[in-house]
């Protein structure tokens, strides 16, 4: 019993600080002031959105009722930049009178969902389709290799214009969703099929060359299963890219669906995402410039954000950069 | 290098064949009657299935295929008898709605869409390199502090919000009058009319596009100044100008080459968001009023395929192109 304790008091004063891999990424990315702000500022709007019903019951505002008296005889808002006032912190909507930070919240929740579904989705997809085909090689590599080739060069806005359309009316039929709930399946369907090639390429080339690695050998050597050496050797080194992945695909998709919102062909009204408010705005826009430019310096900061994000999270996990 | 082009040629045909085949595919299997959305709602049944006939919709999908192909070589027939027409090769369908041969409106709509893309390609190719360049000589000095700002700025401002507000802004200082806008002035004919009408969408594409250029040649001039054969040029002793031009600056910009070539055939189908915000009559606003309007089919497939033969062609092209620039690339 001695021995051991003597050796253990040994242990610890020779001891070198082991951090995982992990422990150092996150070292590395709590010094990065630009990265923690943004993260907290992407983290602010997320909450809020899946906050919403509960922060408009709070301020005693809602996205559906109109409030007219808000609104002066040209169907304008009363008052100065758009209307804002305690009763409606960021002013209301022309036209019908709807609450614009209650508009904001619930339709960000929208472009929210549908961006973070479509990521994880695409990149899980992608990560499968990217470990098997680069794992295993052969023909499935072959075959998978051509189908992404032949995916890349299909015009994918043009497909997504021309298909919305009857695809929401077939969800429809088959009662899967109503209404916006079926254009936004739609769309989450089609940004996941089109989407998911360029990260799959990216997680084959990294698989390819990892089976060729000594630990994935080692771990060949020692009689591990196929399914053993993906989830135990290979799995826990591609995470890193996918979470970078990840952070960089949010905002691309989260501008997509106010994309499609704004061409008319997305979410429809009386649903408000930004797309769909932005288009409207431009009407207004002379009487009513607030009701233009809150909405896109809302989705800017929110895009901005997760940017900056996804580059701090990208310089974190940078197996190059000095660990200290 | 022959049979390399030969091979990659034969290729292209191959998946513009099979684009088009599912294109046609997928439109047959949807719930969509193309016959059906020829004439309003009090359509009786007879005249439905006269235009299903005379728009030779009522036949299986693959001789519509064929004909369709047919039609791109030799004149196309539609209907018979009295109620015949006629659209000129290559004939990429007939639009009801519109009573023209799609092929008159693509012809209308692809100046527009060329002027658009091309001015804008050189416009963030000039800013995207520069910059690019600037800040990579520049590295950690406030000129690449600036770039950096510019490039986050860019590639998070969304195309449709810089464009409401460059043309808002534009409106505003009446620097485009609101009734000209979007009338479409040949090249040939007034030069300056043509660029005044294109600057401020040339300026909205090429800012969202700019940006990644920007980053992009960064990087690449960053990695390529740090290779030995550089400072082997260094050594032997030539100016920092032509190591630049010279060294750098080709093994940089080659694989910039292949993503511009691509960019550049994306926005040549249709450039949807900046012809609709400005209003310009091009094939982005062909396919999307064909869409929203009243699900105007042929326009909707010609447009699709189009923009997949752009990207599909440029592929082949920019290829080719990377063999002779890259002296790294040698085909066998």
């Amino acid at each position: 019993m001695e021995g051991v304790a003597i050796a253990d008091e040994e242990t610890i004063e020779n001891a070198v600080i082991q951090r995982t891999p992990r422990q150092i990424a996150w070292k590395r990315f709590r010094r990065n002031k630009v990265g923690v702000v943004s993260g907290c500022v992407a983290l602010f709007f997320l909450i809020a959105a899946y906050l919403a019903p509960v922060i408009t019951r709070i301020l005693g505002v809602s996205s559906t009722e109109t409030y007219p008296d808000a609104l002066n005889e040209f169907a304008m808002p009363e008052g100065k930049f758009g209307g804002i006032s305690l009763a409606h912190p960021l002013g209301v909507e022309p036209g019908a009178g709807r609450d614009l930070l209650g508009l904001l919240l619930y339709g960000s929740r929208i472009s929210f969902t549908v961006a973070i579904i479509t990521s994880i989705t695409s990149i899980g997809l992608g990560m499968l389709i990217g470990i098997t085909t680069g794992y295993f090689r052969g023909k499935v590599d072959a075959i998978v290799g051509r189908l992404s080739d032949f995916l890349l060069s299909f015009p994918a806005t043009f497909m997504i214009l021309a298909l919305i359309l009857p695809m929401t009316q077939r969800i429809e039929a088959l009662g899967i969703a109503k209404d916006n709930g079926a254009r936004i399946t739609v769309l989450i369907l089609f940004f996941v099929f089109f989407g998911w090639m360029g990260f799959a390429r990216l997680i084959r080339s990294q698989a390819f060359s990892m089976r060729e690695r000594d630990f994935v050998m080692a771990a060949q050597a020692l009689g591990a299963s196929s399914w053993r050496i993906i989830t135990k050797e290979l799995l826990p080194n591609l995470w890193p890219t996918a979470i970078v992945f990840l952070s960089i695909s949010l905002p691309g998709f989260l501008a997509a669906e106010a994309v499609f919102s704004f061409l008319g062909v997305g979410v429809q009204p009386p649903a408000a995402t930004f797309g769909l408010i932005l288009s409207d705005s431009v009407t207004y826009w002379r009487d009513d410039p607030s009701y233009l430019l809150i909405p896109a310096l809302y989705l800017v900061i929110i895009v901005l954000a997760l940017n900056l994000l996804g580059d701090a999270i990208r310089d974190a996990l940078d197996p190059k950069a000095t660990t200290t | 290098m022959l049979k390399y082009l030969a091979r990659r040629l034969a290729a292209t045909l191959m998946v513009i064949t099979l684009v088009s085949m599912s294109v046609f595919l997928i439109f047959d299997v949807l719930p969509m009657d193309p016959a059906r959305l020829t004439c309003g709602k009090g359509c009786s049944p007879a005249v439905i299935e006269a235009n299903r006939h005379r728009l030779g919709l009522d036949v299986p999908v693959q001789v519509q295929y064929g004909r369709f192909v047919k039609g791109l070589f030799v004149d196309r027939q539609y209907g018979d008898g009295a109620a015949a027409f006629s659209c000129p090769a290559p004939a990429f369908g007939y639009s009801f709605n519109r009573h023209e041969c799609v092929t008159t409106l693509i012809a209308d709509a692809l100046p527009v869409t060329f002027s658009l893309a091309i001015g804008a390609f050189f416009l963030w190719l000039l800013i995207g390199i520069s910059l690019g360049v600037i800040a990579a000589k520049r590295q950690g000095k406030w000129q690449d502090k600036a770039s950096t700002a510019f490039v986050l700025f860019g590639i998070s401002l969304p195309t449709f919000i810089s464009g409401i507000l460059i043309l808002l802004m534009a409106l505003k200082f009446r620097l485009i009058d609101p009734i000209e806008m979007g009338r479409w002035v040949s090249p040939f004919e007034s030069p300056i009319g043509w660029a005044k009408n294109f600057i401020f969408p040339w300026l909205t594409l090429a800012l969202a596009f700019a940006a990644t250029y920007t980053r992009f040649t960064r990087s690449n001039v960053l990695e390529t100044s740090s290779e030995d054969y550089i400072r082997t040029a260094r050594a032997k002793g030539l100016s920092e100008k032509v190591v630049l031009r010279k060294h750098i600056l080709r093994a940089a910009l080659a694989p910039i080459l292949t993503i511009a070539g691509l960019d550049f055939a994306g926005l040549l189908g249709g450039a949807i968001i900046t012809e609709n915000i400005f209003n310009l009559p091009g094939l982005g606003r062909l396919s999307i009023r064909a869409v929203l309007n009243d699900y105007d089919l042929p326009v909707i497939v010609a447009t699709t395929l189009l923009a997949a033969t752009f990207v599909v062609v440029m592929n082949l092209l920019v290829d080719i192109a990377y063999a002779y620039i890259d002296p790294r690339v040698r085909v066998a």
